[in-house]
């Protein structure tokens, strides 16, 4: 995780030039983490913090630092928008399926990638994008997911998925070949 | 996670066409207006 030191103001100098407005979200990939309560899917969440996507409603991202006490508490204690360049919060995608792929080799998680629309503020990366805003377009699971581990079946897990969130789900080939 | 280093910086403002189809209101239902029969006049 890259760590910009905050400016006086808050804002990385990058931030000050706002450089151009846009009306099409912008497309990037990214991985979920699916949530099981009694082996029941409930939700995905994020996977660095587990914060749980809501179902047909915009996922918006906040420093979540404000509410922990660490030692970046100092930084929390300064309101910030999210995202900024000089923290790291904000909603993380990368540009392809591969990059994405890497984020669900965690052991012992069920993890997912998929598309996601992002919008608002975006703060664009050489390998990706941290949004103020974000939905998913789609949910792919990967073909590796060991169905007796989330104890549903692939194609159960991709109904639920399109019924919960109301975009489309299936189970993931090309994306998953190495 | 790494996503490289910072490049630029959008605002976006998406039309509601564009959002994904589950945020975007559902198109408004039209409702036939049912209007009271008039009643019949009684000849006096």
């Amino acid at each position: 995780m890259t760590w910009y030191p905050a400016t006086s103001s808050g804002l990385g100098d990058h931030e000050k030039d706002v450089v151009y407005f846009d009306t099409k979200p912008i497309i990037g990939w990214r991985a979920w983490q699916i949530e099981f309560i009694d082996g029941e899917p409930q939700s995905v969440r994020s996977i660095t913090y587990p914060l749980r996507w809501p179902p047909r409603k915009i996922m918006r991202a906040h420093c979540i630092f404000a509410y922990q006490k660490t030692q970046r508490e100092a930084f929390a204690a300064r309101p910030h928008h999210s995202p900024t360049v000089s923290h790291s919060c904000g909603i993380y995608s990368v540009k392809t399926s591969a990059q994405a792929r890497t984020w669900t080799t965690a052991a012992g998680q069920q993890r997912i990638i998929g598309k996601v629309a992002l919008w608002g503020r975006v703060l664009m990366y050489s390998e990706g994008a941290k949004a103020e805003f974000a939905y998913p377009v789609n949910f792919i699971v990967p073909p590796t997911l060991k169905e007796n581990m989330v104890g549903i079946d692939h194609a159960d897990l991709c109904a639920w998925l399109e019924n919960a969130y109301g975009v489309e789900a299936h189970v993931g080939e090309e994306e998953f070949i190495l | 996670m790494e996503i490289g280093d910072p490049t630029e910086t959008i605002e976006i403002i998406p039309d509601e066409t564009e959002l994904p189809e589950p945020l975007r209101e559902p198109d408004p239902v039209e409702v036939p207006v049912r209007r009271p029969a008039k009643p019949e006049r009684v000849p006096a």
